[in-house]
C-alpha cells in the first residue's frame, strides 16, 4: 500500500518547482500523467547531458507518465480538459491567469470536477503588484532577503548554490496539495491553492522578521547582514574548515592551549586578548572572522583531515566544506539510502536523489524511470477513451508528435 | 485542514517545533512538551522582552505544556496525553527517545494508532548516526555550502537564516500528512523515520544531477548559474547591485530589446541559452557595460515594463516596506506575552480553507497545563483512525 494510491495527479508544470512537486507525489504513489509541449519540458534542453537527455529533466522527473501536445490547438486544450475530468490534482505554473486564459483554470475544471485540488505555483502569487512579473531562482532569493545573508559588503553578491526557492516550493505545494486532499476526504470537496515562490521563501525567513523587528540589543550574533564577512571557514591545503574547541568548563583553555601549540600558533597564546577571545570561538560569527587573518595562514600547512584529527583528540568540533565528491563518498549516503539508480531507455543507469521520508509502514517508493517526450501520449489518449482513428487525427494535424519508435 | 488532529510536538530547537508549528497554521491542535528549563532556542540568538526570537517564531501556534520527560510522573503524564494524540514529532539525536522511554514502541503500547515521526541528523544507524548535526554543520556536511559562493572560493555558509533546518520542518510536514492519509485508508498509525542528512540532499537534487552527469563537483559561481545565462547579478551606475534572468528564451529579445542593443539578438553566438552558455564569457562583458551605464532604479522600470525577470537586492528594511508583501499581508504583527512583535504568514493561499489559516502568537512555557490536562482527564476519548 502506497500512501496516495489511485491519485492522479495532472502535472501542467515545467522547470523546478511543479516537477519536484508532481516528482513527490509520484513517490508517495499517485499517478502522474506530466503534460509537455511538443518541444517538451524547458528543463529537457537545459544544462549538462547524459546521452543527450538533461540531468537536470531526469532529477526532477521520475515515475511520470508523459503526454506532450500542442496547447495552441483547440484539439490539444480539449485533450487537457478531458484528462482534468476525473483529475485529483492539477499542478500548473503557467503564471497568474494564463491558464483561465486557455480554458483550464480553476473555476473552469471544478464545474465538472469540484473534487480537483488545483495548485498553482507562479513567482509571486496572484495579488498585488509584483503578479505579473517573470522571475527566476536568482530573482526569488534576492527579493526575499536571502543575499544579506551571503558574499561580503561591497563585493558582488552571492546566490545559495541549490535551487532553495524552486525546490522548496515544490515541497511547500506538496504540502498544500497533501492538507487539501485530506480536507477533501472529509469535505467531499476541493479547492485552489495558490503557491507563491515569493511567500514561500519570506515564510522561510521568519525568524529574521522577527529578530530585527524589536530586539532587546544590537547584537545577538544574528542582528547583522551585510556588515559582516562571507562565512568561508579557515582554508587548507585541500578544503576550507570551521572547527571549536569544547565548550565545557575547564575543558576549554587546555584544549585551545594544545590546539595552538600542535598546529604551529604557539606564539599567539602569548597575547591575552587572543587568547581568551580564541579559544571560545566557535568557526562562525564576528570572533572567528577577526582572527581569521592570523588562523587562516596556519592552516594552510596542513589538510583538513589533519586539522580534523587534532580537533577532534582534543574534543572539540570540525567541520568542513565538503564537496559532492566528499558527500557522496561517504558510506552513510548509502546506509539512509539516498541514492537510488534508475534504468532509462537512452540515458541508461542513472542516479537520482533518494526519497527522504520512510514512512515504515506504507513505504513511498520510486515507481520509474523519468518518461521520454510524449513516451505515455497514445497510451494516456486511450485510457481516456480516444480511438485509434481519433489518435492518428491528432498525429496528422500536429496536436501530438509522431510515434516513438 | 488539520482540524481534530492532535499533534505532539516532543522535539527541541528548530526543526521539530517548526513542522509542527506549520501542521498548527493548517489547524491542527499542537501541544507542546516543553523541558523544564525550556528549550535552547529560549536563550540562543536576538532576544525580545528577554526570550529567544528564534523560540518565538518557533513556537506560534502551539499549546504549551511543561513536561520534564526525564522524571517517571511527567512521563506518565505525557504518555496519557499522547493517548489523545494522532501524531508525535520528534527531532532528538538517534536513540535518545528510547532512552526517555517516550519512543515509538513505548507510545505505541498507549495508542497503536499513533503516526510517530521520528527525525534525527544522518539516521539511526551508520557510522554518522551519533555525529552532531544542526543546520550550520549540516550545510558543510551535505556539500550545500561547497556550491554557494563567490567564485573562486572553498564554499560559504548561509547566515543565520537556517534554510537547512526550516526543509527539514517542510519534510517532516510532508512526511506527516502522506502518513495521515495513509491511516485514513489502512486505518494505522505508523513510524516515519527521516533526517536532517536526508532532506538536505534531497532538497540539493538539481544539482546533485549535474555531479552525478559528470562526476565534477559543482563549484561555487557567485552569483552566475552553471546552465541559465544570463542569469546573474550586474553592478549598476549608481553602485547598487540587479540581477537578471533570462531562463526561458522569450526573455532574451525582450532584455536586448530592453537595452537597446538588438544586434545582440541577431548574433549567433547568443541566439539560444545553450549558445549563451558557451559563450559566456563574449556575452557577460556586454551586458556588465550596458547595465553599469544606468542607475539601478531604472533598469528594474525599463527591464518590468519590458517583462525581463529582474530582481533588487533586499534588506530586512525594504521587506518591511515592500508593496507587494503588504498588499499580501504577508507580514503579521501580533502580540504575544514578550510584547508585540512581526511573524510572516502561512504563505500557501487556500480558495476553501474549512477554518482561516492563521499564525496565533507563542506563548509562555506552561501556560496551557490547566486546560490540557482537564481535557484528557474527561472520560470520552478520541476515536482513532478509520472509523
Amino acid at each position: 500500500m502506497v500512501p496516495l494510491k489511485d491519485i492522479k495527479v495532472l502535472e501542467l508544470a515545467d522547470e523546478i518547482a511543479g516537477p519536484h512537486c508532481g516528482m513527490q507525489l509520484s513517490d508517495g504513489g499517485a499517478d502522474v500523467i506530466k503534460v509537455e509541449p511538443l518541444t517538451g519540458d524547458l528543463s529537457r534542453h537545459r544544462g549538462v547531458k547524459i546521452n543527450g537527455e538533461s540531468a537536470l529533466f531526469l532529477s526532477l522527473n521520475r515515475g511520470k507518465r508523459s503526454i506532450a501536445l500542442s496547447q495552441a490547438e483547440p484539439g490539444g486544450r480539449e485533450i487537457v480538459l478531458r484528462l482534468a475530468k476525473d483529475a485529483d490534482v492539477i499542478l500548473e505554473n503557467y503564471g497568474p491567469g494564463r491558464a483561465d486564459e486557455l480554458g483550464f483554470g480553476y473555476s473552469d475544471i471544478a464545474k465538472s470536477n469540484p473534487r480537483v485540488v488545483y495548485c498553482s505555483i507562479s513567482p509571486f502569487g496572484e495579488k498585488g503588484p509584483y503578479r505579473d512579473y517573470p522571475a527566476s531562482e536568482l530573482e526569488i532569493q534576492g527579493m526575499a532577503g536571502y543575499q544579506w545573508f551571503l558574499g561580503e559588503a561591497g563585493e558582488p553578491p552571492v546566490r545559495l548554490g541549490p535551487d532553495l526557492a524552486g525546490v522548496d516550493t515544490g515541497i511547500w505545494s506538496f504540502i498544500g496539495i497533501m492538507a487539501a486532499l485530506l480536507s477533501r476526504n472529509k469535505s467531499g470537496v476541493g479547492q485552489k491553492i495558490e503557491s507563491s515562490m515569493f511567500m514561500n521563501m519570506l515564510a522561510m525567513i521568519v525568524y529574521i522578521i522577527t529578530a530585527h523587528y524589536n530586539p532587546d540589543q544590537p547584537g545577538g550574533f544574528h542582528f547583522t547582514g551585510p556588515f559582516d564577512h562571507a562565512e568561508t571557514g579557515y582554508r587548507t591545503k585541500d578544503r576550507a574548515i570551521l572547527f571549536g574547541m569544547p565548550l565545557v568548563p575547564g575543558k576549554t583553555e587546555p584544549a585551545w592551549e594544545s590546539f595552538c601549540k600542535q598546529v604551529g600558533l604557539a606564539e599567539l597564546l602569548e597575547d591575552p586578548y587572543f587568547k581568551e577571545k580564541g579559544m571560545r570561538m566557535v568557526g562562525i560569527g564576528r570572533d572567528a572572522q577577526e582572527f581569521k587573518p592570523v588562523i587562516e595562514p596556519a592552516m594552510e600547512n596542513w589538510t583538513s583531515d589533519e586539522i580534523r584529527k587534532i580537533v577532534e583528540g582534543l574534543g572539540g568540533y570540525f567541520a568542513m566544506f565538503k564537496t559532492y565528491q566528499d558527500v557522496f563518498n561517504e558510506p552513510q549516503v548509502k546506509e539512509v539510502r539516498m541514492i537510488e539508480e534508475i534504468d532509462h531507455p537512452v540515458a541508461k543507469k542513472i542516479k537520482v536523489m533518494g526519497i527522504p521520508w520512510k514512512l515504515k509502514a506504507t513505504p513511498a517508493q520510486i515507481k520509474g524511470p523519468p518518461p521520454l517526450l510524449g513516451q505515455h501520449t497514445a497510451e494516456i489518449l486511450r485510457e481516456i477513451g480516444y480511438s485509434r482513428e481519433e489518435i492518428t487525427a491528432f498525429r496528422k494535424s500536429k496536436i501530438i508528435n509522431e510515434e516513438i519508435d | 485542514m488539520l482540524n481534530g488532529i492532535r499533534i505532539l510536538d516532543v522535539g527541541g530547537w528548530g526543526v521539530g517545533p517548526v513542522a509542527c508549528c506549520l501542521m498548527g497554521c493548517l489547524g491542527a491542535d499542537v501541544i507542546r512538551f516543553e523541558p523544564p528549563k525550556f528549550d535552547g532556542l529560549y536563550y540562543v540568538g536576538t532576544q525580545q522582552g528577554g526570550v529567544g526570537t528564534a523560540y518565538l517564531t518557533g513556537h506560534f501556534n502551539e499549546r504549551n505544556i511543561i513536561i520534564d520527560l526525564k522524571k517517571d510522573e511527567d512521563r506518565q503524564l505525557g504518555l496519557k496525553i499522547a493517548e489523545t494524540a494522532d501524531v508525535v514529532v520528534e527531532n532528538h539525536p538517534a536513540g535518545a527517545m528510547e532512552k526517555l522511554g517516550f519512543d515509538y514502541e513505548t507510545v505505541k503500547k498507549v495508542n497503536p494508532h499513533i503516526i510517530y515521526c521520528a527525525s534525527s541528523g544522518y539516521g539511526t544507524t551508520g557510522p554518522m548516526a551519533h555525529s552532531p548535526s544542526n543546520d550550520p554543520l549540516m550545510q558543510l556536511a551535505s556539500g550545500f555550502a561547497g556550491t554557494t559562493g563567490a567564485s573562486g572560493s572553498m564554499g560559504e555558509m548561509f547566515r543565520f537564516v537556517a534554510a537547512v533546518d526550516y526543509t527539514t520542518s517542510l519534510n517532516i510536514v510532508q512526511a506527516v500528512l502522506l502518513a495521515l492519509m495513509a491511516r485514513e485508508r489502512t486505518g494505522e498509525g505508523q513510524k516515519i523515520e527521516m533526517s536532517q542528512f536526508e532532506a538536505t540532499l534531497s532538497m540539493q537534487s538539481t544539482r546533485i544531477a549535474e555531479y552525478f552527469a559528470t562526476g565534477k563537483n559543482p563549484v561555487p559561481m557567485g552569483s552566475a548559474n552553471p546552465s541559465i545565462v544570463p542569469s546573474q547579478a550586474f553592478k549598476t551606475y549608481d553602485n547598487k547591485y540587479i540581477n537578471v534572468s533570462v531562463h526561458r528564451e522569450e526573455y532574451w529579445p525582450r532584455l536586448c530589446k530592453a537595452i537597446n542593443m538588438a544586434e545582440l539578438e541577431n548574433d549567433p553566438r547568443f541566439a539560444t541559452n545553450a549558445d549563451r552558455v558557451t559563450n559566456r564569457d563574449a556575452l557577460i562583458p556586454i551586458l556588465e557595460e550596458k547595465i553599469a551605464s544606468e542607475p539601478a532604479r531604472w533598469w528594474i522600470i525599463l527591464f518590468r515594463r519590458s517583462g525581463v525577470p529582474c530582481g533588487t537586492y533586499n534588506t530586512v528594511d525594504d521587506i518591511y516596506n515592500d508593496p507587494h508583501i503588504r498588499a499580501n499581508k504577508m507580514i503579521v504583527k501580533l502580540n504575544t506575552a514578550w510584547g508585540p512583535t512581526l511573524y510572516t504568514d502561512f504563505p500557501l493561499k487556500f480558495s476553501n480553507p474549512p477554518v482561516p489559516i492563521k499564525v496565533t502568537p507563542t506563548v509562555k512555557p506552561d501556560k496551557n497545563r490547566r486546560e490540557i490536562l482537564a481535557e484528557i482527564s474527561k472520560p470520552e476519548k478520541k476515536a482513532k483512525g478509520k472509523g
